[in-house]
């Protein structure tokens, strides 16, 4: 049995302990230091985020085709499904054209490479279509095998129940896919896919888990707007953020009487910023060879300039919306 | 001292610390390459700091706090801790004889990481080299409160319920105050439950010991006052958990 002393110096530890655990534990909760959202390893927003964010894609994607993939449809020689409003294979991201006030998925354009949901290559190399063996050439033992393996999985997703889902389980598909995309843009927020697709979830009526929201939505582009401005190497990040950027003079535009000139005038600077800011670390990126891959450049280059054309298109339209406040409101 | 040698010896014939040792060297090195950095080559010195602290909590929180509490139960049951109360070692003595071989390798795994950190992953800017400095010792500082008290618990919950018990118990403790309370913070934000948060007021805040994005995000040093406090909230759940384990640890097993 302990002695009475060891007791003693026991409970006076134990209790020191506890008065100073409950006293700074009152203190640090009291000045809000306790408030924190979970970030395993701090992976969200690290560069090991990005390049997880990149991986989610492939993820995301499954379950935007219903428990298929592009992959998988093409293995198959399948027409696969794009999802309603049909899609175009422009550059560019999901983009409103100026002053419209729909919010149709017709008016969600995709990415360079071929995707009507935007999937993005940064870190280069070929499409699976320009990997696609032609099997009738007399190929390598492991090519055609490798192109076995890929059909048999490709058949283990079949859709063969050629009946429609039920509303309740397209809705779940869709939640699902919002708190994926939505991991992915935390993750990566600097990342063009991610942040344009997360947007698209929140701006429309028509996907994701809500209806439409433009508050939230102006309020992630100009989160991701900021957040952008802060990379002084990449010009992936610039092209977010102009993409960001966009998204602002669109809101601006659709609710242009509840903004002034000087605001509209602002939100089309900003972007015109951004674009040069890209130019210049993309002319910096190429000097120095950073820019390893051609699909990457060559996607990056067609949403700028398809940005830039709907900055021009909704420049036009803020001038006409504006013209009429402009003599009282500046 | 004779516990102590014998626990260091039987650790070191265990070899896996040669694993433990090349995760804290090696992985800081390598990992930092899976990302992006062709495109982008500043990510590589936040990517190393932070693949050397999280390689540290992992080797701390899944191998240290297992030899720990295999010892503690070793040590009670194969009779060695009655042996050594038969030779006039106390039970308190032969607790922190184990303890201490397990700091000897705590210890350089926690300098090989901040050597890390401060060789390999400097800032370029000059001023911030001072902040990068003070940050890694404080992150050293906080990180070594947490684990410390976190072995001893190892150790005496395994001589005492075994080392099944011994290993869980700190290591849930451990990822509950790192992750869990974030998220019984929103079930508090959701519920307005006066006893969840009082829960959550008195749970181990272990997450305030990670400044890993400190690092990554390069948010500077901590003002000294707030670090002080944080210290003094640690040291009090280190004594707390100290007298625990001193109660809880026995040299031979209760019939």
């Amino acid at each position: 049995m302990p002695s009475l002393k060891a007791r003693i110096v026991v409970g006076s530890v134990m209790t020191v302990g506890l008065v100073l655990w409950g006293a700074f534990a009152k203190k640090l909760n009291n000045q809000g230091r306790f408030d924190y959202e979970p970030n395993v390893a701090c992976i969200k927003g690290s560069p090991y985020g990005k390049v997880v964010a990149l991986a989610m894609q492939g993820s995301i994607d499954f379950y935007w085709h219903k428990g298929t993939t592009h992959e998988h449809a093409d293995a198959l020689g399948e027409d696969h499904d794009h999802g309603p409003g049909g899609h175009t294979h422009g550059p560019g991201g999901h983009m409103h054209g100026p002053g419209g006030h729909t919010h149709g998925h017709g008016e969600h354009s995709h990415g360079a490479g071929g995707h009507d949901f935007e999937t993005v290559d940064s870190e280069g190399g070929e499409s699976p279509k320009q990997n696609r063996v032609v099997v009738e050439v007399k190929e390598p033992l492991r090519v055609r095998a490798k192109e076995k393996l890929r059909k048999m999985a490709a058949t283990a997703h079949r859709r063969t129940d050629n009946k429609p889902l039920s509303r309740a389980h397209v809705q779940y598909i869709q939640d699902v896919t919002e708190d994926k995309l939505k991991l992915a843009y935390e993750l990566d927020p600097s990342n063009y896919a991610n942040y344009g697709n997360y947007h698209l979830f929140i701006a429309t009526t028509s996907f994701g888990r809500e209806a439409y929201n433009d508050a939230a939505a102006v309020k992630l582009a100009r989160k991701t707007l900021n957040y952008c401005k802060q990379d002084n190497i990449d010009p992936a990040s610039w092209v977010t953020a102009a993409s960001a950027a966009y998204n602002i003079i669109y809101h601006i535009g659709r609710y242009h009487e509840h903004f002034s000139v000087a605001e509209a005038k602002a939100s089309l600077a900003e972007f015109d910023y951004c674009i040069r800011r890209y130019n210049q670390l993309l002319g910096v990126a190429v000097k120095e060879e950073r820019i390893l891959s051609e699909i990457r450049y060559n996607e990056m280059s067609d949403r700028v300039r398809y940005l830039s054309m709907l900055r021009q298109a909704q420049g036009e339209y803020m001038k006409r919306m504006m013209s009429a406040k402009e003599p009282n409101k500046q | 001292m004779q516990l102590y040698r014998l626990t260091l010896a039987t650790l070191i014939q265990r070899k896996v610390w040669v694993v433990a040792l090349l995760c804290v060297l090696v992985l800081p090195l390598v990992l930092p390459y899976l990302t992006s950095y062709e495109s982008n080559p500043t990510l590589i010195e936040p990517a190393r700091a932070q693949a050397a602290w999280i390689c540290l909590w992992v080797v701390c929180l899944l191998w240290l706090l297992f030899q720990a509490a295999r010892f503690g139960d070793d040590s009670s049951r194969s009779g060695m801790g009655a042996y050594f109360l038969s030779k006039g070692v106390s039970r308190f003595s032969q607790m922190m004889q184990i303890w201490l071989a397990c700091m000897t390798f705590l210890l350089p795994l926690s300098l090989i990481t901040v050597a890390v950190c401060l060789i390999g992953a400097m800032p370029g800017n000059e001023e911030q080299v001072g902040m990068w400095i003070v940050t890694n010792f404080q992150y050293l500082a906080l990180f070594l409160l947490v684990v410390i008290p976190l072995t001893l618990v190892s150790i005496s919950m395994g001589s005492r319920f075994g080392s099944t018990l011994g290993y869980l118990v700190p290591l849930s403790l451990s990822l509950y105050g790192i992750y869990g309370v974030g998220y019984l913070d929103m079930m508090t934000s959701v519920e307005g439950n006066v006893m969840i948060e009082w829960l959550y007021i008195v749970s181990p805040h272990y997450h305030l010991a990670d400044l890993t994005p400190r690092l990554v995000f390069k948010h500077g040093s901590m003002l000294g006052s707030e670090f002080f406090e944080l210290v003094a909230y640690f040291l009090g759940i280190k004594l707390v958990l100290s007298a625990f384990s001193t109660i809880c640890f026995q040299a031979k097993p209760t019939l």
